[in-house]
């Protein structure tokens, strides 16, 4: 068995700092602070969801290099000193683009069969949400049964099937 | 003298004191820098971080409207790092001000508006977030809350704190923050009065009066400022027109006004008002034109032998002494009387003058206050707050009040007489003074009749309605020295002559004392001079005030009746005029302070004003009063009132005062003022936060 991620993309671990910082640290009490949280958040959602554009990361730069000034204490300036880091990564240009690269943000995650490896035990199709996955357990000497594939246009990228696969016979091709 | 300092803001040298901030600093040079939650007079606080400015040799930013000046400091208050943070804050504030300026009231007077048009601010760089449980009108009267449009600047809140109830603040915290009430229970659940005070200082449109909502755009608003009259203190009133019609009123210099001052002008434009004068045919009251109704007014006074009059005390001084004028001189007879009251007998026989009369300014400074009466921060919000202002600088506050209120919880000492026994107290403390000897010895010396008070009051008896000696004596202690002031919201003879004996004994003559009176100009009667015994009138003109009210119409065989509206007097009247109300009337009443206050027109009338017409009628009936403007009246009022003054005399304080009756100006029982009672607070708003709409929300 393979594990799903092999380590938290930059969009998400900022998304997530920034989601403790409101839920723990923040007081609301000055205008900025609160509101510039808040937009990161919605744009950090947007963008591990697939759907970030170019102008989205112009933002939080913007905020990145604006809150530090504009916040009343020094965690409002710490946050946005975190986020600044954050945005140093290429991963954020990469995530606009659809490309997670680390199999964190299912949405921009996709998978294939390897067929050589593939037992054809049929373990993916069950467990695939979506009915993603077409393709017929092997039973021997039939000659008409199709290899299991993913039909990328229909998967979400949850990962499930390699969670089952006794073969490790799935890899993500992005 | 605070040490001076010496900064540079934007390459130009500013000397201010010391402990100025930088904001006011620039401010004093003209260079004003943005900000929204900063308000001259309200403690800063440094949330909205507009105002923020560069300091040479500091790598943060500066909040300008805390930080103090400092010698030798170099402030850019529009550098470009300086502007771009600002750009940044208004961009993120309008991710969260779902409003539109084309149809909010505030545009034109929102501050937001403004600096987003000096910025050129993209008003749609951040999406905007505001979730649909945030309300866009929480439904309480009289005010408007959209918390959808609220910044969070925490104005309100600060504002509430200083002048109100406190009863606002940040609920909730971090990205769900919002400003309102405890638990967010509607205004009027909160134990808030309605002064309308958050709404002077949003600077946004989150908080708007209804009444001008659609009425009008900020930009067409015509404004005058009078003073309010619908109490004694007349507190200084900004009223708003739109098109001719009255849309807001707010409050002018003193940045005050109480919900009567703020949302009470309804009556003005109530459709009620009289706006053209009624004559008798039979049973029924008709219209009918000025000319007619003067001269059958001159016809049925001009054949009567007694005639009387009567006069309330919510009208100008003129009007005041032009009627008296008419029933003294025009018509020959001293029967005149005025329904404001006993207040300005009281302390003419007293003092001999109103200079001992005290207002706002002198509360607000006392450091020694003595309250008499029930309700003084209930019904007299304005004189509650100059008592918590001095309160908050050291002032002592003695309450005599059988109940608790408000202004005991303020109070260094609470005297809870028995209902009725306040004039005992006031005896009492005054032996005490005497007899602890903490009376000014030599200012009472200057006083006529001094050594024979003084005698009278340390022979009385010690019954003080149940209030201790121990408290009696630590009363009279305590107030004997310092700037000293009695307010009372009783304003009866007995007690108000042995508040000013209190005064005089500890050598208080000037700025002393504050009777509260729900009247606009209670102290209007001593221009009618003073009244010989009455006989049987036979004819009676009415003006400002409803004696049939109160069952105290005398019958008489011709009655005319000047008021607002058709009361139950000028029902039964043969002639009725219509009157200008204190907004539309030209002329002074007599302040708090014992001062002539002029009051403008501040709103529009089509009416004549009073004196006028009772100049009119004066030559109607062949003996023209000598007033060919209103100065020629003033002149009278300022003679008249020079006529009534008269020596300080220390007056007797024994006795329960509830038997005596000193009433040379009053006929008749004291009527509610006629027209101040009248008018609604809409809504079903509690009336200042009043005792009654107190229980009737607990209940």
């Amino acid at each position: 068995m393979s594990t799903v991620t092999e380590a938290i993309c930059a969009p998400r671990a900022a998304l997530d700092a920034l989601r403790a910082f409101a839920a723990d640290d923040m007081c609301g009490r000055c205008i900025p602070c609160p509101i510039a949280t808040r937009q990161s958040i919605a744009m950090l959602e947007q963008i591990t969801a697939g759907h970030g554009e170019a102008a989205d990361l112009a933002r939080l730069e913007r905020i990145a290099t604006e809150l530090g000034d504009a916040a009343r204490c020094p965690k409002g300036e710490t946050a946005a000193k975190k986020l600044e880091e954050a945005l140093s990564s290429d991963e954020f240009a990469r995530h606009v683009e659809g490309i997670c690269g680390t199999g964190t943000c299912a949405a921009l995650t996709r998978y294939r069969v390897i067929p050589e490896a593939c037992t054809m035990c049929g373990a993916c199709q069950e467990a695939c949400p979506l009915d993603a996955i077409e393709g017929d357990p092997f039973i021997a000497y039939r000659g008409d049964n199709r290899p299991y594939i993913i039909r990328l246009e229909k998967c979400d990228g949850c990962g499930k099937c390699v969670a089952v696969c006794p073969a490790d016979a799935i890899e993500r091709v992005r | 003298m605070a040490k001076e300092i010496t900064l540079h803001i934007d390459g130009q040298p500013v000397t201010v004191p010391e402990g100025t901030t930088i904001l006011q600093a620039a401010e004093s040079i003209g260079i004003e820098i943005p900000r929204l939650c900063y308000f001259e007079g309200l403690p800063p606080s440094g949330s909205c971080r507009l105002c923020l400015v560069e300091i040479e040799g500091q790598s943060r930013l500066a909040v300008s409207c805390m930080q103090r000046v400092k010698d030798g400091m170099a402030v850019q208050t529009a550098s470009d790092r300086v502007v771009e943070s600002r750009r940044f804050i208004l961009e993120l504030i309008w991710s969260t001000h779902d409003g539109d300026c084309t149809t909010c009231e505030k545009a034109g007077a929102c501050d937001l508006q403004r600096y987003t048009y000096d910025l050129d601010i993209d008003k749609e760089k951040y999406g905007l977030y505001a979730p649909d449980e945030i309300s866009s009108d929480l439904g309480d009267p009289l005010l408007e809350r959209n918390l959808r449009l609220c910044i969070l600047c925490g104005r309100c809140i600060r504002v509430c704190r200083e002048k109100s109830q406190g009863i606002l603040d940040f609920m909730e915290r971090g990205m769900s923050t919002i400003v309102t009430t405890s638990l967010n229970k509607p205004l009027a659940e909160s134990g808030c009065d309605f002064c309308g005070s958050c709404i002077e200082v949003c600077p946004v449109g989150c908080l708007v009066e209804r009444d001008r909502k659609l009425r009008g755009r900020e930009w067409e608003f015509e404004s005058a400022e009078t003073v309010c009259g619908h109490c004694n203190l007349r507190c200084s009133q900004v009223i708003d027109l739109a098109h001719g019609e009255i849309v807001r009123a707010r409050p002018g210099d003193d940045g005050y006004l109480c919900v009567r001052g703020k949302f009470g002008w309804d009556y003005l434009a109530s459709e009620d008002r009289l706006d053209l004068p009624l004559v008798r045919n039979g049973n029924a009251l008709e219209e009918t034109t000025w000319e007619a109704a003067l001269a059958r007014a001159a016809e049925g006074l001009a054949g009567q032998e007694g005639v009387a009059g009567i006069v309330g005390p919510n009208v100008t001084n003129e009007t005041v002494k032009a009627f008296g004028s008419l029933i003294r001189d025009g018509l020959e007879s001293t029967n005149v009387a005025f329904t404001g009251g006993e207040v300005p007998i009281s302390v003419l026989s007293t003092f001999g003058d109103l200079k001992a009369l005290a207002g706002i300014p002198d509360l607000e400074k006392a450091k020694k206050i003595l309250a008499v009466g029930p309700s003084i921060a209930e019904s007299y919000p304005r004189a509650r707050l100059a008592i918590k202002r001095a309160v908050a600088g050291g002032a002592k506050l003695i309450v005599i009040d059988p109940n608790d209120s408000e202004l005991s919880g303020m109070a260094t000492l609470h005297l809870k007489p028995e209902a009725g026994t306040e004039p005992a107290v006031l005896n009492a403390v005054a032996k005490a003074l005497v007899e602890g000897g903490f009376y000014n010895a030599d200012a009472v010396g200057q006083i006529e009749g001094s050594a024979e008070a003084i005698e009278e009051i340390s022979k009385q008896g010690a019954s003080a309605g149940g209030v201790s000696n121990e408290q009696i004596a630590e009363a009279a202690k305590l107030f004997a020295k310092g700037k000293g002031v009695v307010v009372s919201s009783t304003t009866t003879y007995g007690i108000l002559k042995r508040s000013a004996g209190l005064l005089m004994l500890t050598g208080r003559m000037k700025g002393a004392l504050l009777p509260l009176h729900p009247a606009g100009n209670p102290w209007a009667g001593i221009l009618l001079g003073a009244k010989a015994e009455e006989e049987d009138a036979k004819a009676l003109y009415v003006l400002g005030a409803d004696p049939a009210a109160t069952g105290n119409l005398p019958e008489v065989g011709f009655l005319i009746v000047q008021d607002l509206f058709l009361t139950a007097t000028a029902k039964q009247a043969d002639v009725v005029l219509p009157l200008r109300a204190f907004a539309e009337e030209e002329g002074t009443v007599i302040g708090a302070g014992g001062k002539l206050i002029p009051v403008t027109a501040a709103a529009p009338s089509e009416l004549p004003q009073a004196w006028q017409t009772l100049v009119d009628l004066s030559a109607r009936l062949g003996k023209p009063l000598p007033y060919r403007s209103i100065r020629d009246v003033r002149a009278a009022v300022k003679e008249a009132i020079a006529g009534a003054e008269g020596v300080a005399k220390l007056p007797l304080m024994s006795g329960t005062g509830n038997t005596e009756a000193h009433r040379p100006y009053e006929r008749f029982e004291l009527p509610e003022p006629s027209w101040t009672a009248r008018s609604q607070i809409r809504g079903g708003a509690p009336a200042a936060g009043s005792i009654e709409a107190k229980e009737e929300v607990a209940a």
